[in-house]
């Protein structure tokens, strides 16, 4: 693999009641945060053994039924599509926390074993006197409205390909190493994205192997490595990164665990982007160029310039749906685009 | 046999609905099971009485549509006479089913509508159409839609009906003998109304109970849909001087 020539910013010193939020949010990039939670008691556990961290989890387990990804030998930790790309090369099962410990468990000394993942599972659901103590202090005007849920992600040797998430995230490495790869937004162009349906978990994923990049197949994801951001996490660490991001995430230990605060930052009564590029696929893409081009100038104008730009020259009672989006407008326009698209 | 597939605006697009009586002739029925979700519009046309299997003890809400076998009064040439259709019958060939998959996970599974190939009314020259023309739902779904939901949610809230009229005991069997001429006469049995003198001797606090669970109105409108029977007698008549 290429080295990437950008360095991940480190944060030392930061305990969880001091994040720096603010400058956290205007360096606007992947930041690490050395020892964050190196006082957490899973992560004091873990110091000694894995197996500690187990008997923790098994002592805190809600007992309630969760669902895991399980991969044979032959995926080599990489959870991912099958050949065809309309499938998938793992099965999710419904299981408990006990039941996948102990597959974990009996298979620690073979050389093959199965690849197992419990993923985005709610800390509060799973272990719910574990997510009274192990919290980070969220204080900041944008947790005013969206305050940040805790998921555990606990499993064997892991690789999800690189995708990009909606909320923001804090992600506190727990047990074992843990790789993130990044990529800021726009390398899009050079991370040839696989199908939007289906999705191994719900968001589009790159059908590169950053471990083995493939530049036949794939040439111009060398320009994307050579954007890329390496965050290397030992347990204690924890990576804030910025949403929309792409990143890969990678488990290296026999037995992994992790625990992240995932936040939104818009309004929740807006839409999500997502539907309105599917809408534009639909309406818009396969229009001619010029076609295409007047409405790249009209998006551009709409929604991507200055929103005051669009609306300064009109009286503010004839503004309408140039107006800024409140509850109610969003209503009304929900109201009209599903009129509309029922045709 | 039902052959009840998922519905979707791809492969089913061409699809129709004939919702005419005659297209379902051999399925007319002389009475409907009925939800306690519905109450409140079919009583206004027909006769709505509990029905206990003489078997299994079981409670059910019947709408009487006829009064001999097969027999339904309220349907002519053209259709339904009525304003309101008891949902199991407005929903013709679909039901809910739920996905395998999701149910399996934490998530509360969303029903999906499901249609029956093999239903005699589905084909693809005459009807009501489902889709629109570019994969819009069309008017005919959203009425099948409405019916399938009255019946989901009906189905919980007869639970909560049968156990509050069971545990007040305010079920009296219907004696009700209807003498169409001189020669045919037809008897209900295995019938159940409200009783109205233990109705109204209710105590302040069972009263309270029945409308906090919405189900006061209802008892009432079960009451008054009995003079519905008139309505089915004055149509028997009309179609026995059609003779």
């Amino acid at each position: 693999m290429l080295t990437a020539k950008n360095n991940v910013l480190v944060l030392e010193d930061i305990t969880p009641e001091t994040i720096p939020f603010d400058e956290l949010f205007s360096l606007a990039q992947p930041v690490i945060l050395k020892g964050l939670v190196k006082d957490w008691p899973l992560v004091i556990a873990g110091q000694q053994s894995p197996d500690n961290v187990m008997e923790q989890l098994e002592q805190h387990d809600s007992q309630r039924p969760t669902m895991v990804y399980k991969g044979a030998p032959d995926i080599k930790a990489r959870f991912g599509y099958n050949q065809s790309c309309t499938g998938f090369n793992f099965t999710s099962e419904r299981t408990t926390i006990p039941e996948v410990l102990g597959t974990i468990r009996s298979q620690l000394d073979q050389q093959e074993h199965d690849y197992l993942y419990i993923n985005s599972l709610r800390l509060d659901e799973g272990f719910p006197a574990l997510s009274q103590t192990h919290q980070l202090t969220f204080e900041h005007g944008e947790f005013n409205h969206n305050h940040p849920v805790a998921k555990i992600w606990l499993g064997t040797e892991s690789v999800a390909a690189a995708h990009f998430d909606q909320p923001k995230n804090i992600a506190c490495c727990v047990l074992g190493k843990r790789r993130f790869t990044l990529f800021p937004p726009e390398q899009v162009h050079n991370l040839y994205p696989g199908p939007l349906t289906p999705t191994p978990g719900g968001q589009v994923v790159t059908l590169a192997d950053l471990s083995k990049p493939d530049f036949t197949r794939f040439p111009r994801l060398k320009d994307a490595l050579e954007n890329a951001y390496i965050a290397d996490l030992e347990p204690g660490d924890a990576l804030y990164y910025p949403n929309m991001w792409w990143h890969e995430v990678e488990a290296f230990d026999r037995f992994n665990a992790m625990v992240n605060f995932w936040w939104m930052t818009a309004e929740p009564y807006l839409g999500n982007p997502m539907d309105a590029l599917m809408h534009a696929m639909m309406s818009v893409r396969d229009r001619s160029v010029k076609e295409k081009e007047a409405w790249k100038a009209l998006f551009d104008y709409y929604i991507f310039a200055d929103s005051e730009q669009a609306r300064a020259h009109l009286p503010p009672e004839s503004q309408g749906l140039l107006a800024n989006m409140d509850d109610n407008l969003a209503r009304r326009l929900r109201a009209m685009l599903r009129n509309n698209l029922n045709r | 046999m039902n052959k009840a597939v998922v519905l979707n605006n791809v492969d089913h697009k061409d699809l129709k609905v004939d919702t005419r009586p005659v297209s379902n002739h051999n399925k007319q029925v002389n009475r409907s099971l009925v939800y306690a979700t519905e109450i409140s519009e079919l009583h206004k046309e027909f006769p709505l009485v509990f029905y206990k299997h003489p078997d299994t003890g079981q409670t059910q809400l019947h709408a009487i549509l006829g009064l001999t076998k097969d027999e339904n009064l309220f349907v002519g040439e053209s259709g339904w006479k009525t304003r309101f259709v008891p949902a199991l019958i407005a929903r013709g060939p679909f039901s809910l089913g739920y996905n395998k998959t999701a149910q399996e996970s934490n998530e509360q599974a969303a029903p999906l509508i499901c249609i029956d190939m093999d239903d005699p009314r589905v084909n693809t020259e005459y009807g009501e159409d489902i889709f629109l023309q570019f994969g819009g739902e069309a008017p005919y779904l959203n009425y099948v839609k409405k019916a399938l939901q009255t019946i989901e949610q009906g189905l919980v809230f007869d639970k909560t009906l049968f156990t509050l009229v069971e545990s007040m005991d305010l079920l009296e069997p219907v004696s009700i003998q209807i003498k169409l001429s001189n020669v045919e006469e037809v008897n209900f049995s295995d019938y159940f109304t409200i009783n109205q003198e233990k109705l109204a001797q209710l105590d302040g606090q069972s009263l309270a109970e029945l409308h906090q669970y919405g189900v006061l109105s209802l008892l009432f409108f079960v009451l008054s849909s009995m003079g519905n029977f008139q309505q089915l007698i004055a149509l028997k008549n009309a179609k026995s001087a059609m003779f």
